[in-house]
């Protein structure tokens, strides 16, 4: 982007062009950059919300990372990390390339698969969590098809509500991956897949050796926004399915934030556990940003 | 997407009832749901997966006289459609300033956006709230409009100053020495040429407005203000015993989505593909 007007910086340039950001600029100050700073100030508060902030140093964070419940919660973010990234990141490859292949009606079947990701989550919660109780229909079928035996309460306990939840994600949300994967395909060129085809290359090689090459860019893309997924956007899910439930079993940091500033009312404590959110997510980016960098070069 | 291979063979079938499997899987829940919409309580408590004996609205009846459907739906649009059209004003304002014209603070702006975008919502909304408590806005719709407004404005206005990017810079030259002003070039030349972008911008938000359940639930503390996605988590739990009413609730708030989803279907397919591309 070099515009050709460049050669008349003028004053009159400058004032046109900060009226035209003026709205953005001013909502994002104010709802963005001013919370993103303040929040350092509020986490070192002890505050109700609404009485006035009383400046306590450190004492929160010295709290969180001395309690063992914080651990537990952080150790079941980093579940839905280990359990969702591969699968929400490859399943919707594997499905994007069978699609690719033109089988008859991928319209239909591209369409089908990008139609949950439309419903609001308090549908799709609430429609999974009744379907997977212990008298959900979910359980009627492994009764009626003789696998009985596995029929459980699957919000009974973290260890099946996390992988639950993780496939119940990749339900909603695998459409969209699908998308992005399917327009990354079309980028490559045809006269490639053809050679591949006329040297007799089988499915599994031309995946291996045309599409994925073409992909790598947004394979990393999308496990970098799953991995971030799996520390904020899970509120919605744990919401509406488990609240965090049993116990803390299915609390995540995200869901722990909103519990102790809306239920208990101790916003500074909520205050620190955004910060130390806000460093994890910035690392992660930084990581991303040095790793994509590096890969470009070679 | 083109004809890669049209050969009949084992692995074509193989695919295409692996394709048929999961298109079942991944429409059957929601089908449950509008079936059981349609099924009395005693129905659906004797069996969960028989057809209603017959198509009966009872359940569609009884919402709208318990549960102020109407009313939440008002909220809901309200909120919606207001939000879309100022984040579009304001994003493709800002998107065509820093595409377009070259002003002092512009690097430092859009830096700081992009530093900016990657923070979750998690991370600001306490100061966000303070904020908005102080401002005496807890429990008004135009607090949350501000918010989802605020929330879109990092990616959009980059959607936007892209596909901006990419318009000629000629035309716009020979307009100025026409005498058109900056504001005129905007209105007439830019918005029409960013066209397709808006469309698919103000489809892929209008879907994750009307959707929205954070912001919403704990800036709408009073029931009457509630939108519709808000309204149905008390629904849930008044009515948790009683499946097909809720389901029924829970339909009503897909309505306006499947309405879009099939009608906007090539923007939004567009647009969601344009997102991670760009």
């Amino acid at each position: 982007m070099k515009p050709k007007i460049k050669n008349r910086i003028n004053k009159w340039e400058t004032i046109s062009g900060w009226l035209f950001v003026m709205p953005a600029a001013l909502l994002f100050a104010t709802f963005t950059l001013y919370p993103i700073i303040s929040v350092f100030y509020y986490s070192t508060t002890k505050w109700t919300g609404l009485s006035t902030p009383e400046f306590i140093g450190l004492a929160n964070f010295q709290d969180i990372l001395q309690s063992e419940a914080f651990y537990s919660i952080i150790s079941n973010n980093f579940k839905f990390l280990f359990l969702g990234v591969p699968l929400w990141t490859f399943f919707p490859l594997i499905i994007a390339t069978l699609i690719f292949q033109q089988v008859r009606g991928w319209r239909f079947f591209r369409s089908a698969f990008f139609f949950p990701t439309v419903l609001s989550v308090v549908v799709t919660g609430s429609l999974f969590r009744s379907l997977f109780q212990y008298q959900g229909v979910f359980n009627i079928i492994l009764r009626n098809i003789g696998l009985g035996f596995l029929a459980k309460d699957w919000w009974g306990s973290g260890a099946t509500a996390i992988p639950m939840l993780t496939v119940i994600i990749n339900w909603v949300g695998f459409g969209s991956s699908m998308l992005i994967y399917l327009a990354g395909m079309s980028n490559i060129s045809e006269s490639v897949i053809e050679a591949s085809l006329l040297d007799g290359a089988n499915w599994w090689q031309r995946f291996r050796h045309v599409y994925l090459p073409e992909l790598k860019r947004l394979i990393q893309l999308n496990v970098v926004l799953n991995i971030m997924y799996s520390f904020t956007s899970l509120f919605g899910y744990i919401y509406t399915i488990t609240k965090g439930g049993p116990g803390y079993e299915t609390t995540v940091i995200e869901y722990l934030i909103y519990l102790k500033a809306f239920t208990s009312r101790e916003m500074g404590y909520a205050s620190a556990l955004s910060v130390l959110l806000g460093i994890l997510v910035a690392c992660i980016s930084v990581i991303q940003f040095v790793v994509l960098r590096k890969k470009e070069k070679t | 997407m083109r004809a890669v291979q049209k050969k009949f063979s084992i692995g074509r079938i193989l695919v295409f009832c692996t394709l048929v499997l999961l298109a079942v899987t991944t429409l059957a829940p929601f089908m449950f749901m509008v079936m059981t919409t349609f099924k009395t309580k005693t129905e659906y408590t004797s069996s969960l997966m028989a057809l209603p004996s017959k198509v009966q609205w009872a359940n569609y009846k009884y919402i709208f006289e318990n549960f102020e459907v109407f009313k939440f739906n008002v909220n809901s649009f309200k909120i919606t459609i207001l939000s879309v059209f100022f984040s579009v004003l304001i994003t493709s304002m800002a998107g065509f300033a820093i595409s377009k014209i070259a002003f002092k603070g512009k690097k430092i702006l859009f830096a700081l956006i992009a530093f900016c975008m990657v923070m979750p919502g998690q991370v600001t909304f306490i100061p966000v709230y303070g904020l908005i408590s102080r401002m005496g806005l807890v429990n008004t719709h135009f607090a949350v409009i501000l918010l989802y407004v605020g929330s879109s404005i990092p990616f959009t206005t980059f959607l936007m100053a892209a596909n901006c990017g990419g318009i000629d810079n000629g035309i716009m030259e020979s307009a100025r020495i026409d005498g058109a002003n900056i504001v005129t070039i905007f209105v007439r030349m830019i918005l029409p040429l960013l066209k397709s972008t808006i469309a698919a911008v103000s489809i892929l938000n209008f879907l994750s407005y009307w959707n929205e359940l954070f912001y919403a639930m704990i800036i709408l503390q009073k029931e009457y203000l509630r939108t519709l996605t808000v309204a149905l988590t008390s629904l849930v739990g008044r009515y948790g015993g009683n499946m097909p009413i809720v389901y029924t609730g829970l339909f009503l708030n897909c309505i306006p989505v499947i309405i879009i989803f099939f009608v906007f279907q090539k923007q939004l397919i567009q647009g969601v593909s344009d997102g991670a591309i760009k």
